[in-house]
């Protein structure tokens, strides 16, 4: 218990840090927002007042504090630009990326997992020669190209799903889902590429164990051998699963603007080309949030699927 | 068998809980609905995010095109420039353009349902000029020096000059509102609910009302119909998408997403235009692409180094970049020599390009082995992408042996170097109601911040005192004739010290599916939705 105690805490501190130093890299680059609210032809002493209003003319550290209290109050505060409540446009774009970026890790593991596992037994194989191809392929080549080209053919040309977009629920299960297709699948072949080449690798090295030959040995069926063989290849791909998801978040920036979708990637897009510094603080507050949740939930997996681990602890 | 002693599940429990979560995860939640394609709603795909719908707070046209659907004015400028009536039926001019009156249309509502009156017109603009209201384009209302009611449905309006720019400044930095609607308590109090810039509801009078906004998703408006135009508009819904990237966008317009694009991409127009089911659509705007310098700064503070700059750029082969929606042209013109506008020729040929000139000037100049140019250009392209073009201007004044250091910036850093009291060399399309006089007003005229960054005045103080006289006489110009002398002179001021640099003027583009009907490019950029149906 105490370990996970002490992850916890490793965590909070590193949101504190990061938060701080997001804070003050936001901070340091010269200008002001006022001069992308304000009209060009604004008064010196008007610009001032609104940086006073704002509290920018505070210094940083201040700043900081100011909004560190307000936010561990739930105050999140609002954009200075669009002047928006900032917990309203999280509530709209956070469950949107969630989904979106949730499946495609979904379709990376359901056929990331298995096309390694195969390759793994198959080595030199065609099966394991196509699923290479495949792999080396969706690591390499770039999303925003991928994103690009299914539009191009599968949207535009087949006709088959929207170009981009996200259509609610509300508006009926099936063009919710058909206008999920093309992003997930954009950023799900990715990390289905990833993946598969870590199962790959992990799975060989666990099947040239002694304790793989000694089963075979005793005449144990080859699927039971795999078994056993899949339950110690597993540990570090979840890992690699884990650093995935939380990168996948980041991924999700570029995909994000290709498809349109309103999301937390592509709202901390536009803060950044409009230095919209809260909205900026809160976006990148939120991924870190969830890559560090990623790496806790990748602990506690490994905890369940490695009984020496669960023992030692 | 379960391991009793250890923390946390067993592999089998495990593997259980994780698939019930995979498998939730896979249910979507309720989100506002957004029907898109359904009938008699129309879908315009933007690629910018509107920051506010406050009129008088716009920064670029993808805003304007949405508050110019809930948001009206006494007049308004039709898409090819001229201006028509809108919620004033008519008006008068006095003789020395020192009054205006509006008589104003009785059968008004606000989408709230109070009536529209003059109470209304002195409160919007008493509000915009107000210091306290903070509002962004207040510069521009300056000239007038008070509203008067004469009626409730007439106003007069005193200046403290003349200022012909009040119809083009109408159609696009302005709407009128109810009267105490952002006083405190009040919709648009910008302490409370700060409705204007958030959530419009209720305080317009134009075609559409406001339904809501996701950021960086859309925008809905709902068919107002109580709308004075009788049988106006014929949509039932209006929703502006954003959609920011150029390919996508036309992904939209090609699978029937989007019936009208805006800002399609250049090279691609020409073909995309012929397609089945697809038209296009140019005309040539106000907006100007310009050099514009700090004049007390090394090396731009020779004027024959300045025209060295000028005459080494040519401006024809910048054009090729745009695939015809860039009109090339030398003279500091909002508008070019297109459709009769004024334009001095004399000035063009004083700064246009001309090489063996160039090397000549150069030679003359305080730098005659040529000199290091910092270029700063925005990172985010607006209307024009400047990005092409800076390299373009790059390589051709590394033939006189000028060495341009492009740096991009994002637009908070770009707009403080460009406009700040540091003003470094920066490269940009600035666009402009169909006004000849605004541009030229609002980039030399000596009180003007965007001016003093350039330091003209403290380098040419006789000639801005004659600049910003001949402003005052362009304003005040009675005939087309007598304004297209005093803009021409503004012209041939700023060449002859070659203060600015033009590079040439942006057109307005647009793509459109073509069983939709109604639509027209608007000379101003800003899309205009209101008088659109389907075939």
């Amino acid at each position: 218990m105490w370990e996970y105690v002490r992850r916890a805490a490793f965590s909070v501190v590193a949101l504190f840090l990061i938060s701080f130093l997001v804070f003050c890299l936001t901070h340091v680059v010269p200008g002001s927002p006022a001069s992308v609210v304000l009209d060009p032809d604004t008064p010196e002493e008007e610009i001032l007042e609104w940086e006073r209003d704002h509290n920018l003319h505070l210094p940083v550290i201040t700043q900081y504090k100011i909004w560190l209290v307000n936010t561990l109050n739930g105050d999140l505060g609002e954009s200075v630009i669009t002047e928006r409540d900032l917990a309203g446009e999280l509530a709209y774009s956070i469950p949107i990326t969630v989904e979106w970026v949730g499946l495609s890790f979904l379709l990376a593991v359901v056929l990331g997992l298995p096309l390694g596992i195969i390759s793994a037994l198959k080595p030199g194989s065609w099966v394991d020669h196509i699923a290479r191809v495949i792999a080396i392929t969706g690591i390499s080549v770039p999303d925003y190209w991928v994103a690009l080209m299914l539009v191009a053919f599968v949207a535009v040309g087949l006709g088959w799903f929207p170009a981009g977009g996200f259509v609610p629920l509300s508006s009926g299960l099936g063009p919710h889902l058909s206008a999920l297709v093309l992003p997930v699948l954009t950023l799900g072949l990715h990390y289905m590429a990833v993946l598969s080449r870590y199962t790959r690798a992990s799975m060989l090295e666990a099947l040239s164990q002694d304790y793989v030959r000694t089963a075979r040995a005793m005449g144990l069926p080859p699927w039971q051998v795999w078994l056993y063989a899949l339950k110690n290849a597993l540990p570090p791909v979840v890992n690699v699963g884990a650093m995935s998801f939380g990168f996948s978040f980041a991924h999700a920036l570029f995909i994000e603007y290709v498809f349109g979708i309103a999301g937390l990637s592509l709202a901390l897009l536009n803060a950044i080309h409009e230095l919209d510094y809260p909205m900026i603080q809160v976006t990148v507050l939120v991924i870190t949030s969830i890559f560090i949740l990623a790496n806790l939930a990748a602990d506690l997996a490994n905890l369940a699927l490695n009984p020496k681990l669960r023992q030692s602890r | 068998m379960k391991d009793k002693s250890t923390v946390g599940d067993d592999r089998r429990s495990f593997l259980k809980k994780s698939a019930t979560l995979a498998g939730a995860s896979v249910l979507p939640w309720l989100s506002p609905e957004i029907a898109l394609g359904a009938d008699k709603t129309l879908t315009l795909a933007l690629p910018n995010n509107p920051s506010n719908f406050d009129p008088a707070h716009q920064s670029n046209h993808d805003a304007m095109a949405c508050t110019q659907v809930v948001f009206e004015n006494l007049c308004e400028i039709d898409t090819n420039g001229n201006v028509q009536p809108a919620l004033a039926a008519d008006w008068k001019v006095s003789p020395d353009g020192m009054t205006y009156w509006f008589n104003l249309r009785d059968d008004v509502y606000f989408h709230n349902g109070q009536k529209f009156t003059a109470e209304d017109v002195k409160y919007s603009y008493d509000t915009v000029r107000d210091k306290k209201y903070k509002i962004r384009r207040r510069s521009l209302w300056a000239p007038i020096k008070e509203v008067v009611i004469e009626s409730p449905s007439r106003v007069r309006f005193n200046m403290h000059h003349p200022y012909s720019d009040l119809f083009p400044m109408m159609s696009k930095y302005m709407g009128i509102w109810p009267k105490d609607s952002r006083e405190p308590g009040q919709p648009g109090d910008p302490k409370g609910a700060n409705a204007i810039k958030k959530a419009p509801v209720g305080l317009g009078t134009g075609p559409g009302m406001f339904v809501g906004f996701k950021s960086n998703d859309y925008v809905e408006f709902k068919r107002n119909p109580n709308y004075w135009r009788k049988n106006s508009p014929k949509w039932d819904r209006l929703v502006f998408k954003i959609v920011p990237e150029d390919a996508v966008r036309v992904a939209y317009l090609l699978t029937n997403q989007a019936q009208v694009i805006t800002a399609p991409p250049p090279r691609e127009f020409v073909r995309l235009k012929d397609m089945p089911g697809i038209t296009g659509g140019t005309k040539a705007s106000y907006g100007l692409m310009m050099l514009t310098s700090n004049l007390a700064k090394p090396p731009m503070d020779d004027i024959n180094f300045r025209f060295a700059v000028s005459k080494a750029i040519n401006r024809e082969e910048v054009a090729e970049l745009f695939h015809g929606q860039f009109v090339p042209y030398a003279a500091y013109s909002y508008g070019g020599p297109l459709d009769g506008r004024p334009y001095n020729w004399e000035a063009d040929k004083l700064t246009n390009y001309d090489l063996d000139m160039a090397k000549d000037y150069l030679a003359k100049s305080k730098y005659p082995k040529g000199a290091n140019l910092d270029l700063i250009i925005p990172a985010v392209p607006y209307i024009l992408n400047a990005t092409d073009t800076a390299l373009l201007v790059q390589s051709q004044l590394a033939e006189i042996g000028i060495n341009v250091r492009i740096q991009t910036l994002k637009m908070r850093a770009y707009f403080k170097n460009a406009f700040g009291p540091d003003k470094t060399n920066n490269l940009h399309v600035f666009m402009n109601p169909p006004s000849n006089v605004y541009g030229l007003a609002g980039s030399m005229k000596s009180d003007r911040r965007i001016a003093k960054a350039k330091n003209f005045a403290p380098a040419y103080p006789e000639a801005a005192k004659e600049y910003d006289e001949t402003v005052y006489k362009a304003w005040a110009a009675q005939t087309p004739e007598e304004e297209r002398k005093h803009v021409e002179h503004l012209q041939w001021i700023i060449a002859k010290h070659c203060a600015a640099i033009a590079i040439g003027g942006a057109v307005s583009a647009n793509l459109w599916r073509r069983e939709l009907k109604g639509f027209d490019v608007n000379i101003c950029v800003t899309m205009r939705s209101r008088d659109l149906d389907f075939a």
